[in-house]
């Protein structure tokens, strides 16, 4: 009976103490930098989430070429926007992403294709392919 | 055609196929689920209730079961404490039917012309088993 | 050890008020202390539960037979681990157990979600400490309902443990279940901190969507070891006999299934924002209301649950919250507008929003045949129940049409899909399914459903096998790997997807399984020795079984009288089956409980042989046995680990990330042109 009485009170102690420690005693927890949030919780990162998405459902043959470019073309501007309307949250490779998904669009909107020797994809203006080396023949 | 349009067409279907799988699957399964005495005063208000099947909820009267052992038959009495009547079962029960102490049962069948429940199912329920209230046995130790 | 478990009872419940109310009626958002020292209170009331937790097993183990839930459900002669899931096996221990688990759950939500979400977290402290808060109340107020409560004499020994509970099914069946229903209060948490917050982007959703996912791997799997508990322990040759019970269990299930598929639309397009959060706090409330329906014995079900007025605890609760989560929603709905509009039927987003409507019309129709017994009684007065012959007839086909989905979505695109992409698509996985009912034609099925449900298992395993196949080759062509590492990184970059694919697969055997039960024989017969029963197997061949004799001995706690029988296969000895009666005893030899059976199984990939001894009449050498053949119910077992490997590569830690997306472009050959970027 006596064991568990002091039991009882060490455990309120505790309790009582780990309620009213950040009011009594407030160190410097607040002052932490957050973490970066997720790609999916800002408007660039979902835009290129997107594009990576629209650039595998091609690669899968789920989309048709036309709608591909429409929809490349549509999240590439929304990327870019989102990136102009906060550039001071755009990290290095952010910035090198969005810098790719621009190109990428120029790219796509010429006559895109792929390598007849490894089948990696050419932008318009290759003259050889990046992979193998192979000329470039569409 | 708008595709906010196509989708509601869609969802239109689905909602109503929902409806009448659930409505005609009401009609078409649906059994009453009665007590003795709403069971004894309907067949006695109309009797062609005595061909429908239906399902009755009630408690095995203590002793009441007699079991044919070359048949698997078994015969009980069940009550609610106002109407009782004998059931009879052909095959196996569960091991919770038992008449010892007032154990509720479900059973399912048709109650016969003859006064005889045929119940084709049977369930046994175990609620209140060892929930009955502790009874100090004498001698035991007492309370420290 | 019951003053310090009721003393950490009292704590836990005004802990658990007063975070609650600072979190709801005090503006901490200017106050980081005062913040900090609210979600504190989630990590104070689990430890207080922690210490009622201890105090409880304690008392379980030195068999302090004084507290009342020690006597009513532990013996002398139990043996130790079943001490350990005593813990849960009434009542009192359910809600104590209960506590502990969200208590926890509530202290790990805290810890677990990054800072960056700080504005939401003493709202998700509140939300779960009113939850905890009720629990424990129930268990300080509800009639007979605390664990820690004492009998006014102390018995010589307690009434030892449901034999149906001393099963190792058991031991995990009811914890499983339960993490689950618990684990939903986390995203209901969110939900309603993003709600009262006015956060309505996807940060709440992304914050607990693995607590989404926990929970419904959680339940999946509480929801299958309950099957194989029902089919090895009641004896009745099933898995699933439609019990409100049962369906409790599905119905959050079913609404948190649904979700795990619409918030994908709102994460990638903002859409269906009321949606979700009415699917999370109706599951929550579907979680709740399965909690009232086995406590409260409402309606007639063969599980047999303590009957008290703590039912009614719950449907108070339930109807309270109710009003007040979708008054809260009400009142931000503005906020709540879609981002975008749908733009094609044809897309990935379609396909969802049928999967949604067939889920919860599924959910809607179980909800319906579990109430009907009590709105018929309100509406005309007289009871009427409907049986697992409604439930299947209504979702046989709603199930199908989900099946038939599960192989659609993934060959759509989001966004939008082009007729001609799609027939190309669409050929592997018709073809894998008119080849599989041509192959079942062949074999002689006839019986519509089997058939319908075995194409489409085909249909959908092309499906999975071949998003698999063309992702494999699309990395390995953008990407220049070798097969092996293409899947690898395919997987790894895109764990929800493929992962939710393997659940697919998980899926397609359990659909596989229950077309099996479609094909199950039975017989009941009464044998004397040496006497054979033969039974048909839906494959064709017959078994043999012959009654050897009842053997009869004593274990530990109980004495058996074991039934064996001599299996034939088409005339060739197979084995022997065995099918026990059990009398389960105190340690003083008296009888404790009604007998129970062990049914004697013989598995394999093709059926299960299925045995129950039903007993010798009066003492004859005769025994009674009832005989099922089960085709494929090993695959439920099978299928249910397929589903939690892929449920575990959906939640494996880590998301989409920058460095994979840079790597989507090899374009080694040439520099990018950096001004570019700002034309």
């Amino acid at each position: 009976m006596g064991a568990e009485a002091i039991a009882a009170v060490l455990v309120m102690i505790a309790l009582l103490w780990l309620i009213v420690q950040p009011m009594v005693l407030p160190g410097n927890t607040s002052e932490q930098p957050d973490d970066p949030p997720d790609m999916e919780e800002t408007d660039r990162g979902r835009a290129l989430l997107a594009l990576r998405e629209i650039e595998f459902d091609q690669a899968t043959g789920k989309l048709s070429d036309d709608d591909f470019a429409e929809l490349h073309a549509r999240y590439t501007k929304a990327a870019v926007t989102a990136i102009e309307a906060d550039p001071a949250g755009v990290t290095a490779s952010d910035a090198i992403e969005g810098m790719i998904a621009a190109r990428v669009a120029t790219i796509s909107d010429g006559a895109n294709g792929f390598c007849e020797q490894c089948g990696a994809r050419l932008p318009a203006d290759a003259a050889f392919c990046a992979m193998c080396g192979a000329p470039a023949r569409r | 055609m708008k595709p906010a349009t196509k989708f509601a067409i869609g969802a239109a279907v689905i909602v109503s196929a929902v409806t009448l799988l659930i409505v005609e699957g009401v009609r078409q399964t649906g059994t009453y689920f009665l007590t003795p005495t709403q069971l004894v005063e309907r067949v006695r208000d109309d009797t062609t209730f005595h061909d429908v099947g239906l399902k009755v909820s009630a408690k095995v009267v203590r002793g009441s079961i007699s079991r044919d052992v070359a048949s698997r038959q078994i015969d009980f009495r069940i009550s609610d404490g106002t109407a009782e009547f004998p059931v009879r079962y052909v095959g196996l029960v569960p091991d919770t039917f038992t008449d010892a102490n007032d154990i509720d049962v479900v059973v399912e069948g048709k109650y016969g012309r003859d006064g005889v429940f045929h119940a084709v199912d049977v369930i046994a329920k175990c609620g209140s088993r060892y929930e009955a209230v502790w009874e100090e046995p004498a001698g035991t130790l007492t309370r420290r | 050890m019951t003053l310090l478990g009721d003393f950490a009872l009292w704590a836990a419940m005004l802990i658990g008020l007063w975070t609650a109310a600072m979190a709801f009626f005090v503006p901490w958002q200017s106050r980081p202390a005062l913040a900090t020292s609210i979600t504190r209170g989630a990590h104070a009331a689990c430890l207080a539960l922690l210490v009622a937790a201890v105090a409880l097993w304690r008392g379980l183990f030195t068999h302090d037979f004084n507290i009342e839930y020690v006597a009513a459900y532990t013996a002398r002669n139990l043996p130790d681990y079943y001490l350990v899931t005593a813990f849960w096996a009434g009542q009192k221990g359910s809600l104590l157990f209960w506590a502990v688990v969200l208590s926890i759950f509530g202290a790990l939500a805290q810890l677990l979600t990054p800072s960056r979400h700080r504005d939401l977290l003493p709202y998700v402290a509140g939300v779960t400490s009113v939850v905890l808060a009720f629990f424990v109340g129930v268990m300080l107020f509800g009639d007979g309902a605390n664990p820690f409560e004492r009998l006014p004499f102390t018995p010589p020994d307690g009434r030892g443990l449901n034999p149906q509970l001393q099963n190792p099914g058991m031991i995990a069946h009811p914890p499983t279940l339960y993490l689950g229903y618990i684990s939903i209060t986390i995203p209901f948490a969110f939900a309603i901190a993003a709600l009262l917050a006015r956060r309505l982007d996807t940060g709440w959703i992304i914050a607990m969507r693995k607590w989404a996912l926990a929970s419904w791997l959680f339940l999946s799997i509480g929801i299958t070891i309950g099957m194989w508990w029902a089919y090895i322990e009641l004896g009745w040759g099933g898995v699933w006999a439609w019990d409100p019970v049962e369906n409790a269990s599905l119905h959050p299930w079913l609404t948190l299934t649904a979700f795990l598929h619409s918030v994908m639309i709102q994460e990638k397009r903002g859409m269906l924002k009321r949606w979700n959060v009415g699917l999370v706090i109706g599951t929550f409330l579907l979680s709740i209301f399965g909690t009232f329906i086995t406590r409260s014995g409402v309606i007639a079900s063969v599980h047999s649950f303590t009957q008290s007025d703590v039912g009614y605890f719950f449907l108070a609760f339930l109807f309270v919250t109710a009003i007040a989560s979708f008054t809260l929603l009400y009142t931000r709905w503005p906020a709540l507008a879609p981002e975008a509009k749908l733009e094609s039927m044809l897309s990935r987003e379609g396909a969802f929003l049928y999967n949604n409507l067939a889920l919860v019309g599924i959910a809607f129709s179980v909800l319906w045949g579990t109430l009907f017994p009590i709105l018929s009684e309100a509406v005309h007065g007289t009871k009427i129940s409907v049986g697992p012959a409604f439930f299947n007839r209504v979702n046989v086909p709603l199930g199908l049409f989900l099946l038939l989905l599960t192989g659609v979505g993934p060959l759509i695109a989001w966004r939008k899909a082009s007729p001609a992409n799609l027939r190309r698509q669409f050929i592997a996985p018709t073809l894998g399914g008119l080849v599989t009912l041509a192959t079942m034609l062949g074999f002689g099925m006839r019986a519509f459903y089997p058939l319908v449900s075995l194409t489409l298992t085909g249909f959908v395993t092309v499906t999975v096998i071949q998003e698999f196949t063309r992702g494999v080759r699309a990395r390995m062509r953008l990407h220049a790997e070798n097969a092996l590492l293409a899947l690898v990184h395919l997987v790894g970059r895109n764990r929800r997807r493929y992962g939710g694919y393997v659940v697919h697969i998980g899926i397609v055997l359990y659909f596989i399984a229950f077309t099996g039960m479609a094909f199950r024989t039975e017989q009941t017969v009464e044998l004397a020795p040496l006497e054979s029963a033969t039974i048909e197997s839906p494959y064709g061949h017959t078994y043999t079984l012959t009654h050897l004799g009842v053997s009869q001995y004593a274990a530990l706690n109980r004495h058996v009288s074991a039934a064996t029988l001599d299996v034939a296969r088409d005339g060739v000895r197979i084995g022997s089956i065995k099918s026990e009666k059990r009398q389960h005893v105190d340690s003083f030899g008296n009888p404790t409980f009604e007998p129970s059976t062990e049914v004697g199984i013989r598995s394999d990939l093709r059926e299960d042989l299925y045995v129950v001894f039903g007993g010798t009449p009066d003492g004859t050498e005769r025994a009674q046995y009832k005989i099922v053949v089960n085709p494929l119910v090993s695959w439920f077992w099978i299928g249910g680990v397929v589903l939690v490997i892929g449920g575990l590569l959906t939640m494996w830690p880590g998301g989409p990330q920058i460095r994979a997306a840079r790597r989507i472009m090899p374009q080694a050959g040439y520099a990018v042109p950096l001004a570019s970027v700002s034309e």
